[in-house]
């Protein structure tokens, strides 16, 4: 839910921000980019052992709610070596755009200064990294008609990262032409982002535990 | 012979190569001799590739002795059979043998890549906090000798091979007495693509005014990124593709219940990185605000 959120306030800013002031157009990189990155994700799940067997992982997801244990091991191997696949894919392209922007030299956009060019495509990637992360969720649970049984467990450094990037990209909206302030918010929000992912964990786990107890009971 | 014909032939032998037990090496081979012309085209600066080298030597070493630390005999052997064999002879004990080694190898590469990032990003930042409160289009030109052609900063004050005495980044790359001389060569020699474009840019842009060194500035944070992240670059892509740990088509007599999971494969704290590298970026401003303040 928290990365729902996430991803609505980035269209949010990507739109209003990103589409005024830079030359480049947003939702197109960024299509481009997630295509890339599911085409290696898939390529990597499939090129890993966990991918074997009878059944996919979306086959496994529908017959979820009358799985054995055994069978339902096997599909949290398969949705992590996914996952795993997933955020292999997305660190690599941040990181080839990374050194891409050093071998282009400079950016050829207007007036807006390099860093804040720097922070908007850098985290590009890892805004598709968590749309992905986030659609493969929501399929799974679809394709699971949303059952209790289906256990997808979630990444604490992600959403982190997910919080610190909406931080720089806020920081570089509200202040675009003041860097001192800029770079105090640009210092200080992966503190405040790991603030907020320690308080979101505390209450959802205290929430899970809540609800375990009552499950047993 | 230049690489450039080596690599055609490479290809052509990959592609008709009926031994696929060989296929891997022809590959690897391709992936040099093109990957060698890729990196030259680029056009680094040879400190650059001297960095970059010698992070990649120091990883290997530390890779080396950290499988010769964990791993035992037999997994190497297992690892050579498979790459030559295929797996088809093995047996599931051997299979699962197998499967650890290779975990254990893919997460040496991944830990030895991070701690070399890691420790050229702690460098760099050392190196921009001792430099802040000199002239910040002077600081990091310094960094790794690299430096703008001498008409392109026109607001330093006499020039890179002038500056002033003391702790500094090139005091810090070269600590031999010929530093100057290396870095006014470098000044002399005007190489500086992406300074020229720059310039190129911010005149057809409407920028009249001499002063505006911003841009050469900033570059640099982004041209630092470089010799920083080329090591998890190539360790990921050494774990992922080259190694090819857990590949399906060895381990698909494995049942998937059998497959015990290694626990991390991908750390999840590489999450840092992409924050980091923003930091990076903004190191410049950050350090001159701090010692403003």
């Amino acid at each position: 839910m928290l990365s729902i959120v996430l991803l609505a306030v980035y269209i949010y800013i990507g739109l209003h921000h990103f589409g005024n002031i830079f030359t480049y157009n947003f939702l197109q990189i960024t299509g481009y980019v997630s295509l890339m990155t599911i085409a290696m994700a898939v390529g990597l799940f499939y090129m890993r052992a966990e991918s074997t067997g009878s059944s996919g992982l979306f086959a496994m997801a529908g017959k979820i709610e009358a799985a054995s244990s055994e069978q339902s091991h096997v599909f949290s191997q398969k949705f992590r070596a996914a996952r795993e696949s997933l955020y292999t894919a997305g660190i690599f392209f941040w990181l080839v755009l990374a050194l891409l922007l050093h071998s282009e030299g400079v950016l050829r956009v207007g007036m807006v200064p390099l860093h804040y060019n720097m922070t908007f495509f850098l985290s590009i990637p890892v805004i598709v990294t968590l749309l992905l992360d986030t659609l493969l969720r929501i399929c799974l649970k679809i394709s699971a008609r949303f059952s209790a049984r289906l256990k997808l467990d979630g990444d604490l450094w992600l959403i982190w990262l997910g919080l610190t990037v909406l931080g720089f990209i806020v920081a570089t909206w509200i202040f675009p032409y003041s860097e001192d302030d800029s770079c105090v918010f640009i210092v200080f929000s992966p503190l405040a982002a790991a603030l907020l992912t320690a308080v979101a964990r505390y209450v959802f786990r205290a929430g899970s535990v809540s609800a375990e107890g009552r499950s047993s009971s | 012979m230049s690489s450039f014909t080596i690599a055609p032939l490479l290809f052509i032998a990959l592609i008709f190569c009926s031994k696929k037990s060989y296929a891997w090496i022809i590959a690897s081979a391709l992936v040099i001799f093109s990957g060698g012309p890729a990196l030259m085209y680029l056009d680094f600066p040879e400190e650059w590739m001297g960095l970059y080298i010698a992070q990649l030597v120091t990883g290997v070493m530390m890779v080396a002795g950290q499988l010769l630390r964990k791993a035992d005999s037999g997994g190497f052997r297992l690892f050579f059979r498979a790459r030559i064999r295929g797996t088809n002879d093995f047996s599931s004990v051997e299979l699962l043998q197998l499967l650890h080694f290779t975990a254990i190898a893919k997460r040496t590469v991944m830990s030895v890549s991070i701690v070399l990032c890691v420790l050229a990003a702690t460098g760099v930042m050392v190196v921009r906090l001792i430099e802040s409160d000199r002239k910040s289009s002077e600081m990091d030109l310094a960094l790794l000798g690299y430096l703008p052609s001498s008409d392109h900063n026109s607001l330093d004050t006499g020039g890179m091979g002038q500056s002033p005495a003391g702790i500094s980044a090139t005091s810090l790359a070269y600590p031999d007495s010929d530093s100057d001389k290396m870095l006014n060569s470098y000044a002399d020699s005007a190489y500086s693509p992406g300074y020229a474009d720059s310039t190129e840019f911010s005149g057809s842009a409407g920028y009249a005014d001499p002063d505006n060194t911003a841009a050469n500035k900033l570059l640099n944070s982004a041209a630092v990124l470089f010799p920083i992240f080329l090591p998890l670059l190539t360790g990921l892509i050494v774990a992922q593709f080259f190694l090819r740990v857990q590949d399906s088509s060895w381990f698909c007599a494995i049942p998937p219940e059998q497959l015990k999971r290694e626990p991390v494969e991908l750390p999840s704290y590489i999450w840092l990185f992409p924050a980091l590298s923003v930091l990076i970026v903004w190191s410049n401003q950050i350090f001159a605000y701090l010692v403003a303040f």
